[in-house]
């Protein structure tokens, strides 16, 4: 406990000397205003910042990128709520109720509960890390390349579980995320993988440009296919805080969200992403009236917005602790820590605790400033939402377009952005989720490198992936998670013949 | 199968699955390439061969799943051709940003995007072009720094 203690002291330390909490501060401000731009998630905010980060001391540079982090996601959610359009995967949850209370007129509540509720979940989060951090790096130094293997098996697996949809297919994106992860020059062997002889796919797609053209260019095209027509004109503004009767429904699915989002977070794969679609199941499964979601019922707003910060906060216990990437942007922070010279993994906490610690305490201030820094911004934000669809949508291709040239200034980056939106779209029109496969992207090397490192180890014999404890766990554990997703599908599939159609 | 396509309604699953076996036969023949190693020393092909087994399994898998069950999953929805105008904007600017510069290759983006959009005033698109270029200008460009050039 006085452990525990000493290392807050540390970290805190760090945290709020004047250069540390500046750079925190300018993260979180430049993250929100750019995260704020439709179109454009915490991933591609991320990316579009780091290389501002390069120059800065190790401990500035990872403070500044977690600000940039979060106020991107919060920023994000603000997009979703007032437009619609989420920039992340995980705020597609957050249009649901949220842009359905703001075009009730109560825009300025949603965007006041989100806040209250992400600031409370990301206290909890921060909290949690604090006190497993340590006990899990003792865990992380047991891990073996098989162990590795199976944990990322676990991870997509569940991935897979929790997203919407047939499993079949969920399962099948993340297959075709892992192939073209292998894209490009082979780091064991050196040899060409898929490349077709192109000198722009030897290092492989860029994770940015399969995001932005998977995710967001294909929502556009979703958008207009729909013909959405969102010009109809100002919409009230109304109250910006909540009332005490919202409090009094928020609250139970502030703690509700946090929960589920801490522990989601934690699994490789599982992360922000998942944790709000989790979280917005369980409040409208037990809603007294699942019928008011969609509607804007505010539990199904402040449910998923405090899952997905808390879950946003715990990704990082994986990769600080064990040094695997929960989802594509904490691959960004591996990229950013490499960049520093330092090895994200076990290690880390021994060797630069004031790092270690002094990241995780600005975890916790980046969330204060978000609170002080967001609240009184509510009223301007709501009067974006006179801005039409017609004027948005073109705005948001172009900040995709630069926004993938501007990562190392190739126009065939820009081209395969376009190109994955097409594929993106055409998956969704056949029922295939793009988000698992956003997953099985990150993960897939790192599948692939302890896949053929612990046969190697092993001399070729598969039992090494159920001979070492961790790994047969995780397997094990695998193991359930594929039977609880037969059950319902085989269940799902009776319920469909009886109804003749569902949806 | 071509033949009677007309009467022959594609199904979400039915597209998913062919899409997974082509998906699967692209992996395939890409791992040909590269050697496979053995179990003892995976190659570079071991992988890409495992992910087109399990991709053409569950292509199987969705394809059987409309034809053998008595339930078919939703049917496919042609989409409309004019929302690709956007995508066609993307690629224009791709190709134009080199050769012709930020502002042109925004230009033709914008135009594009704003066709793919429909019915706007020209007016408009006029308007909204200058102010995007101009804060994307303002914020890639002096704002973070990004060697982007403006003019051919």
């Amino acid at each position: 406990m006085m452990d525990l203690l000493s290392n807050l002291a540390l970290g805190f330390g760090v945290a709020v000397t004047p250069v540390n909490l500046f750079y925190c501060l300018l993260g979180v401000t430049l993250g929100t205003m750019i995260g704020i731009l439709p179109g454009i998630g915490p991933s591609a905010t991320v990316a579009l910042l780091l290389p501002i980060t390069y120059t800065m001391p190790d401990t500035a540079a990872l403070i500044m990128l977690a600000g940039i982090f979060y106020g991107a996601q919060y920023g994000g959610s603000t997009t979703a709520i007032l437009v619609n359009l989420p920039g992340e995967s995980s705020s597609v949850v957050t249009c649901l109720d949220g842009y359905a209370m703001a075009r009730q007129g109560r825009a300025g509540i949603a965007l006041a509960t989100a806040a209250l509720g992400s600031f409370f979940a990301g206290t909890v989060a921060t909290v949690l890390i604090v006190v497993v951090a340590k006990p899990l790096s003792a865990v992380a130094l047991a891990f073996g390349p098989a162990d590795y293997f199976s944990l990322v098996i676990f991870g997509l697996l569940f991935a897979v579980l929790l997203s919407s949809g047939s499993p079949v297919k969920a399962v099948g994106m993340v297959a075709l995320g892992i192939g073209l992860s292998l894209i490009g020059i082979d780091p064991t062997s050196g040899e060409q993988r898929f490349t077709f002889g192109l000198p722009e796919l030897f290092d492989g797609i860029d994770f940015v440009v399969l995001a932005i053209g998977l995710l967001g260019v294909s929502e556009i095209l979703i958008n207009l296919q729909q013909g959405v027509d969102r010009d109809n004109g100002l919409v009230k503004t109304g109250s910006l805080m909540p009332s005490r009767e919202d409090f009094k429904q928020a609250f139970p699915a502030v703690l509700r969200g946090t929960a589920l989002g801490s522990f989601l977070g934690v699994l490789p794969g599982g992360g922000a992403i998942m944790s709000s679609f989790a979280s917005y199941a369980l409040e409208r499964k037990i809603a007294k009236d699942p019928s008011r979601f969609g509607k804007g019922a505010i539990e199904g707003l402040a449910g998923p917005e405090s899952a997905n910060n808390a879950g946003a906060q715990t990704s990082f216990i994986p990769l600080l602790t064990l040094g695997i990437p929960a989802n594509g942007l904490m691959a960004l922070m591996v990229g950013a820590m490499m960049i520093q010279g330092i090895t994200p993994g076990p290690e880390v906490m021994q060797s630069r605790p004031d790092l270690f610690w002094g990241l995780i305490a600005s975890m916790w201030v980046g969330n204060l400033l978000l609170l002080v820094l967001n609240l009184p911004l509510i009223g301007i934000w709501v009067r974006l939402l006179g801005i039409p669809y017609r004027f948005l949508c073109p705005a948001i291709l172009m900040f995709c377009a630069v926004g993938a040239y501007g990562l190392s200034y190739s126009f065939v980056d820009v081209l395969f952005c376009g190109l994955f939106g097409l594929v993106g779209f055409f998956l969704r029109k056949i029922g295939c989720e793009p988000a698992p496969l956003v997953l099985g992207f990150v993960l897939g090397p790192l599948l692939e490198q302890n896949m053929r490192l612990s046969l190697l180890i092993s001399q070729g014999d598969f039992s090494t992936f159920v001979t070492h404890p961790i790994s047969a766990t995780l397997l094990a554990l695998s193991a359930i998670v594929v039977t609880m997703m037969a059950v319902p599908a085989i269940m799902r599939r009776r319920e469909v013949v009886f109804q003749g159609d569902d949806d | 199968m071509s033949e009677n396509k007309s009467r022959w309604k594609p199904t979400e699953n039915m597209l998913s699955g062919l899409f997974f076996i082509v998906v699967a036969a692209g992996f395939y023949a890409g791992s040909q390439n590269v050697s496979m190693g053995t179990n003892f020393q995976p190659g570079p092909g071991y992988m890409p061969t495992i992910i087109a087994a399990l991709t053409f399994c569950l292509g199987v898998v969705l394809l059987a799943q409309d034809f053998v069950a008595k339930s078919r999953s939703e049917a496919f929805v042609m989409p409309k051709a004019r929302p690709f105008l956007a995508v066609g904007g993307i690629l224009g600017f791709a190709l134009l940003i080199q050769p012709a510069g930020f502002i042109l290759a925004s230009l033709f983006l914008i135009v594009l995007a704003c066709l793919a959009y429909g019915r706007m005033r020209l007016l408009d698109v006029a308007l909204l072009s200058a102010v995007l270029i101009g804060a994307c200008i303002l914020i890639f460009v002096v704002g973070l720094g990004q060697r982007i050039a403006l003019l051919p």
